[in-house]
């Protein structure tokens, strides 16, 4: 509990940020992905941890070949040392190769990895991009061509952490 | 490290909604699938 309303927090801070200066703090982006990756070691989300450690030494390496090689093998391997974060490490392997490409920023993908880490399961990504479609909508029909990802990080990763408590309430209604 | 050093958001709107999209259908697949995939991927992890 403690850990998702610093992780909303974190979340609030860096969307303030991004909505006001066009970037988020470094220190915010490493704070989440540190912090998250340390809290996903405790949950026992060691391989998935170590995964994440992998690809951001890898990032470093010269040919793209080689780095999209490394992931995709240490994905494989993570996968198979705990089966039970397949899932995961597939949404770690497919968010990184998305900012490989240059499809997602760095701070988009650290906070995404964040989120996973934290709530523990990938499927709060559906919401984030429900939010992020909607909000390309909203952007599209006002003629903008930029939008402050960190905007849908946040809404969908606090929708993702109320739905619990949400469908509880409407379910007494 | 590259990585830790972007600090680059989302730019465009295009991407966003094709992001929605390819999750959806992700998770259409998932849904059709993905029980039969972890078993699979147990199974084998069991077997080395």
């Amino acid at each position: 509990m403690i850990a998702r309303i610093a992780l909303l927090a974190l979340l609030f801070m860096s969307m303030l940020y991004d909505l006001r200066e066009r970037e988020v703090p470094m220190l915010l982006t490493i704070t989440g992905l540190v912090g998250s990756g340390l809290y996903a070691i405790l949950n026992g989300l060691w391989a998935p941890a170590l995964l994440t450690a992998v690809l951001t030494l890898v990032s470093d390496f010269n040919h793209r070949a080689i780095r999209l090689a490394i992931a995709m093998i240490s994905s494989v391997v993570a996968s198979f040392v705990q089966p039970g974060g397949v899932l995961i490490c597939a949404t770690l392997l497919g968010v990184w190769v998305l900012w490989e490409f240059g499809i997602l920023g760095g701070a988009d993908v650290k906070f995404l990895i964040a989120a996973v880490f934290v709530l523990g399961n990938p499927a709060v990504l559906i919401p984030i991009s429900l939010a992020g479609g909607i909000q390309g909508v909203i952007a599209s029909v006002q003629k903008k061509k930029e939008i402050p990802f960190v905007v849908s990080i946040f809404c969908g990763t606090l929708l993702f952490a109320l739905y619990p408590y949400l469908s509880c309430f409407l379910g007494k209604v | 490290m590259r990585f830790l050093k972007d600090n680059r958001g989302i730019e465009s709107t295009e991407v966003a909604l094709i992001i929605a999209v390819v999750v959806l259908v992700s998770y259409g697949a998932y849904r059709l699938l993905g029980q039969n995939i972890a078993s699979i991927v147990t199974d084998i992890a069991g077997r080395i």
